[in-house]
């Protein structure tokens, strides 16, 4: 059953809403002010929220703005009620992300008529949220294909956000770079385990093959919107600085910085984990070899040297992985 | 003085509770129930006073709660 949160700082309103709603089949949960409406948004992620924009302290806009601000609760409808009936302040509510209004006194009719078409759209971002979900045991299954790679992705996830930090980039990027981590090698399962696995060398055409994990990884999460910023991720982390590298043959700052902060912590990880065919190299070794592929112009040295004296100096001196 | 836009918003705050009760209260009366009339009475109370108050504080079309 949906939760709808009616917020008001009059009791007999927040009364009334829970009596129109309740018999209509939602589950209604009640705050006072603009405060407390966000806790609860935040602790019970509420389907819809009803709320009223004359408030003491923290008002109707302030508390809509806060909740379209956060990444996390953005997709939640919010509806502004008020008893003002000026087009300014609706202007000021749509400012502030407000998805829909209703004036008092309400007609009933129209209150269920709102929430009812609200409430299905937010069926469909949270649809588009499982999208992403089924995407991400995608991305687990591969890791459990191949057990060379264990704990690979959450480490470049890690790495990656800590490297996004230090640039000083937004949560929007922090959190693509957090997917990208999971998700960059998402097209693999494309790849057969015959290849995937191969310990012996790989011959051409193998190795044409498994280029094809970029493409295919793109393709697979072409559509879904909550992971646009990832796709160039997924597309472009094993493009080289120099133009040398693939799918597309991307050069200098035609690669997208997202895709290659995750092409420089990817291979930093792939040097110091140990493979079926080579043992882990230390940290020293390994930034050694990073800072030689960076001055052989595969990477833009300035993001290494970053990323070594940044981000692994700080958080893992503790030496390679099993 | 209070301002008069914020108590334009309060009274019909409260208007609107009396008229939201009163038609979730008769939308729940049988048709032949006698306590519809009273109802009815205070429905029809509420929707004037509301008509008043708009003749007493018109509304301002550039106010920003």
């Amino acid at each position: 059953m949906p939760t709808v949160l009616v917020v008001d700082d009059v009791p007999g309103n927040r009364r009334l809403l829970t009596a129109l709603l309740e018999p209509a089949g939602y589950v209604v949960r009640t705050a006072s002010d603009g405060a407390e409406a966000l806790q609860l948004v935040r602790a019970e992620a509420p389907d819809l929220v009803l709320m009223d924009v004359m408030m003491p302290e923290v008002d109707g806009l302030v508390a809509c703005r806060a909740i379209k601000d956060d990444p996390a609760t953005r997709f939640i409808p919010v509806v502004l009620v008020t008893s003002l009936d000026g087009s300014a302040s609706r202007i000021a509510g749509i400012e502030a992300g407000a998805d829909d209004f209703l004036s008092k006194p309400f007609d009933v009719h129209e209150l269920q008529a709102r929430v009812r078409s609200l409430l299905r759209l937010k069926h469909f971002t949270d649809e588009l949220d499982s999208a992403e979900a089924i995407i991400l045991s995608l991305a687990q299954t591969i890791e459990a294909r191949d057990h060379a790679t264990h704990g690979h992705c959450q480490r470049l996830a890690r790495y990656a956000t800590a490297m996004g930090d230090v640039l000083g980039l937004d949560d929007e990027d922090l959190g693509a770079l957090a997917r990208g981590g999971v998700l960059h090698d998402v097209g693999k399962i494309g790849i057969p385990d015959a290849i995937l696995l191969k310990t012996g060398r790989l011959t051409p055409a193998e190795h044409d093959l498994i280029k094809q994990h970029t493409i295919i990884g793109d393709q697979l999460i072409g559509d879904l919107r909550l992971l646009r910023r990832v796709r160039p991720i997924i597309r472009n982390h094993h493009e080289r600085y120099d133009g040398s590298g693939y799918p597309d043959g991307l050069r200098g700052e035609a690669i997208p910085l997202l895709a290659q902060i995750i092409g420089i912590v990817d291979v930093f990880d792939a040097l110091t984990t140990a493979r079926p065919y080579k043992v882990a190299q230390t940290f020293p070794a390994a930034a050694e070899d990073l800072r030689a592929e960076a001055a052989r112009g595969l990477f833009r040295p300035d993001l290494v040297d970053l990323f070594l004296e940044r981000v692994v100096a700080v958080a893992g001196g503790a030496g390679a992985h099993g | 003085m209070a301002d008069p836009e914020r108590l334009r918003h309060d009274f019909k705050g409260h208007l609107s509770i009396i008229l939201g009760f009163a038609d979730l209260m008769l939308s729940q009366t049988p048709p032949d129930d006698p306590r519809r009339a009273d109802l009815e009475e205070i429905r029809s109370a509420a929707t004037q006073a509301l008509e008043l108050l708009a003749a007493v504080f018109p509304p301002d079309p550039d106010r920003v709660p």
